[in-house]
């Protein structure tokens, strides 16, 4: 049983790694929590996000932090789910020749998925059971991943020229979508001038700077995560979670306006697992003890954004899937 | 016991009683939407309920049904979990008594001693926090404005003569707003234009005959056995009933007195037959009285040709007459003592009238004798004249004290005993209606004024009712004079 001592500490201790990847990163809190926030539960991040804002930097320095086993892929269109996942080569071993497995990137406990919508659809397939299940199936073998693990895909909004948008299916595998949006003017400044300046940086490469030592190890990944899995969700609360994935679908009785409108295809139940757990591990992270209003409010956004497809109309009148959540959100009663 | 575990008792036990309370406030607004159909069914009529009763019985249910629906409401399972939320809610708490709740029910020790020690909230504030919502809050409001509307809405038509109820009437007719208009005393035609014009008036004669048969003959004839149309062509016109009754009653007298002159003579002389004389004065009779079995019983006798048929014949008529007389006699005992007493105060007010115009007569023979002195004095003495002036004089006052043309005094004189009702309408073929309302029928005691300053009366079927029953009516001649008595009144309205 889980005592308020354990809970308390565990709780300091991801403090404390937020404290030391916010020494590397800065500004980009939601970004960071909502990795946190995924990694607590189990789940993949999609980073979306112009380039040169810092997102592989974000996934290196949780990496180090975590001081777990970090891969990256630089996603291409030429890239193949071998690539990803490995493939069975022959090796000569005392004169006999044999297939032996030689794992892929996938294998390791932080994955980096760069730019993951310019490989092709089949290769980006290639991630979908790693991702879902922490399996990897080569031939008739099945492999099994290092617990924890985490898939950190980042994609460009921009330069859509040559890219796969990823399919549905994909997308509602990952956990949460964190936007990194541009630094304000202050945080621009402390970047460049972390960046540009010495300081007892270790490396002689340009702009390289030095990533943390590690603050917390898997063990306590994973405990964290089984206290998250025990924090208290009232039935009212479940319930008004379910109303909100609802009310995403054009079909439903008490979806908004918007929705009806401009809406193809609303949230599936994974949906409001991801919106449950990031509550709980939102809290856990503010520190709380039980799951709030406020918890679901604040992962509902990452949670759902790239869960709701637009229709043709939606698309055409430009309108942004905020919008539709933010409708969404005010049209759902908090109690009944 | 912990803190929470307090704060989720009160808040148990409160939302027990608003549970209670809404349960209630939904039986009462239910009762309430019954006993305003009720009040309206009551103020028309249709249930026969006075409103004291009425609202006695409503406040009964009221009572009970709200005692009974809240204490259900108490005992009713309460969703404990939706209240704390709503507590959280209400105190903006995080959430941390649901989120208590929850972690007690499954035992989570250390959320539980985490989430209490945390705990900022205290028993009455969460208490406090549950109220009923506005919807309810209005329904109480709109009940309450309804229920002091109720009493006031069921009193309100009662010494009003347009909408009287009829609370105490056992019948589902409704008679509460049948009033019957009366012409000031000072404006009645002459009695002798009911007897000579109306009953010619071709207009209303025609309007007479579409008009179809009424109860109120059926009345009469099973009743009093007196014929409406031997009334009209025995031509009182404007008289009540037991005026007409006291006429029939002098006939009968006199009836009886000549059957015992024939009878007595036949009995003496060998001639055997009726005289010319007394065949005239039977014919007379005959015509006179209004009860068909005795006309029978004349026309009987006249018919007769054999001495000792005649005898039986004149026998049986004396015996029918003094039947009759009898009956008469008790109907009239009967309309006086149902006479209401502001009647009699009707009557005292034209006693009144009288007086008044016996002191203008007193005041006018003072002016004419003051103005033959002076002419006296001016003109000098010659008897003869003078007497001749003074007796015209006299003639003009009494003349002029009765508002009309010397002679015509016995025309206009209306008996102060009777009470005079103008109805409009007609009643059957012959004749007007007024004939049938006497001062023996059943008013209430206080006469309105109309809008055209007529005086209004309204019939009280109570009275009405006591009467009946007194006079041992079956029930089913009951209903034939109230059918009577609402017909009359659904005519005055058309």
């Amino acid at each position: 049983m889980t005592t308020e001592t354990e809970i308390r500490d565990l709780q300091g201790v991801f403090q404390r790694l937020k404290k030391t990847i916010g020494t590397v990163i800065v500004g980009h809190e939601e970004v960071v929590e909502a990795t946190l926030i995924c990694l607590l539960c189990g789940g993949n991040l999609l980073l979306e996000g112009v380039p040169g804002l810092g997102k592989t930097l974000l996934v290196r320095t949780l990496a180090c932090a975590l001081g777990l086993k970090f891969a990256r892929i630089q996603f291409t269109p030429d890239l193949m789910p071998a690539d990803i996942i490995g493939t069975n080569i022959i090796s000569e071993n005392s004169g006999q020749r044999r297939f032996s497995f030689s794992p892929g990137p996938v294998f390791a406990n932080v994955l980096l998925a760069d730019e993951i919508n310019r490989a092709t659809p089949k290769t980006q397939s290639a991630l979908l059971e790693a991702m879902e299940e922490c399996t990897v199936t080569v031939g008739n073998t099945t492999h099994q991943l290092e617990e924890p693990f985490i898939v950190l895909a980042t994609q460009n909004p921009i330069e859509m020229e040559g890219t796969y948008p990823l399919p549905e299916a994909q997308l509602d595998r990952f956990f949460l979508k964190a936007i990194a949006r541009y630094p304000t003017l202050d945080q621009l400044t402390e970047i460049t001038q972390r960046n540009t300046e010495a300081n007892g940086r270790q490396s002689s490469l340009p702009f390289s700077r030095n990533l943390p030592a590690q603050v917390i190890n898997a063990e306590e990944i994973l405990r964290a995560r089984q206290v998250i899995s025990e924090y208290p969700l009232a039935d009212p609360l479940r319930n008004y979670v379910s109303r909100l994935v609802l009310a995403t679908h054009p079909t439903s009785a008490n979806a908004p306006q918007q929705v009806r409108e401009y809406v193809e295809y609303g949230a599936s139940p994974r949906a409001a697992l991801s919106l449950i757990m990031g509550a709980k591990a939102h809290a856990f992270l503010s520190g709380k003890f039980n799951v709030r209003i406020t918890d679901l409010e604040a992962v509902f956004f990452p949670a759902m954004i790239h869960r709701i497809i637009l229709n043709f109309k939606g698309e055409a009148e430009g309108i942004q899937v905020e919008e539709v959540l933010t409708a969404v959100q005010s049209a759902t009663a908090k109690i009944l | 016991m912990d803190r929470y575990a307090k704060i989720e008792r009160r808040v148990k036990q409160r939302g027990c009683h608003l549970q209670g309370v809404r349960i209630a406030l939904i039986s009462l607004c239910t009762v309430l939407v019954f006993a305003c159909v009720a009040a309206f069914f009551q103020r028309w009529g249709i249930l026969p309920l006075h409103p004291l009763p009425f609202l006695i019985i409503t406040g009964f249910v009221f009572f009970a049904s709200g005692t009974i629906a809240y204490l259900l409401g108490r005992s009713k399972k309460i969703d404990l979990a939706r209240l704390l939320f709503r507590v959280d809610l209400a105190l903006k708490t995080d959430e941390q008594l649901i989120a208590l709740y929850e972690v007690r029910r499954f035992g989570k020790r250390g959320f539980y001693d985490a989430l209490t020690r945390e705990l900022s909230v205290t028993a009455s504030h969460a208490s406090k926090a549950l109220r009923l919502p506005t919807i309810d809050r209005g329904a109480i409001v709109v009940l309450i404005l309804l229920i002091t509307a109720l009493p006031p809405a069921l009193f309100a038509g009662i010494g009003l003569p347009e909408e009287i109820p009829a609370p105490l009437l056992t019948t589902e007719e409704r008679y509460n707003d049948e009033v019957i208009s009366e012409l000031p005393p000072t404006e009645y035609p002459p009695s002798g234009e009911y007897r000579t014009v109306a009953p010619q008036d071709e207009p209303v004669r025609e309007q007479a005959e579409m008009i179809p048969h009424h109860p109120l003959e059926d009345i009469l004839a099973e009743l009093w056995g007196i014929d409406p149309l031997s009334i009209a062509r025995e031509g009182e016109g404007g008289g009540d009933l037991r005026a007409l009754l006291d006429r029939q009653r002098a006939v009968n007298e006199a009836l009886q007195d000549l059957l015992a002159q024939i009878e007595e003579r036949l009995r003496d002389e060998t001639e055997q037959e009726l005289t010319t004389a007394e065949r005239e004065a039977l014919m007379e009779l005959q015509r006179k009285v209004a009860h068909p079995a005795l006309q029978e019983a004349i026309e009987q006798v006249l018919a007769a040709d054999d001495p000792e048929t005649l005898q039986e014949m004149i026998a049986e008529a004396l015996q029918q007459a003094a039947t009759q007389e009898r009956e008469d006699r008790e109907m009239t005992a009967v309309a006086e003592a149902v006479t209401p007493p502001q009647l009699d105060g009707e009557i005292a007010d034209h006693h009144n009238d009288e007086e008044i115009a016996d002191e203008v007569m007193a005041a006018a023979r003072e002016d004419a004798a003051q103005e033959a002195r002076e002419r006296t004095a001016r003109q000098g003495d010659d008897p003869g004249r003078q007497l001749d002036e003074q007796l015209a004089i006299d003639e003009d006052i009494r003349a002029g004290a009765e508002g009309l043309p010397a002679g015509e005094q016995e025309i206009r004189e209306i008996p102060s005993e009777f009470i005079h009702f103008k109805l409009s309408g007609q009643f059957g073929p012959t004749g007007e209606i007024e004939e049938f309302l006497t001062k023996g029928v059943p008013l209430e005691t206080l006469p309105q004024i109309g809008p055209a300053g007529e005086f209004r009366y309204v019939l009280n079927y109570d009275l009405a009712r006591a009467i009946l029953t007194g006079r041992l009516l079956p029930e089913h001649l009951q209903q034939v004079v109230k059918e009577y008595f609402r017909a009359i009144t659904e005519r005055e309205r058309r």
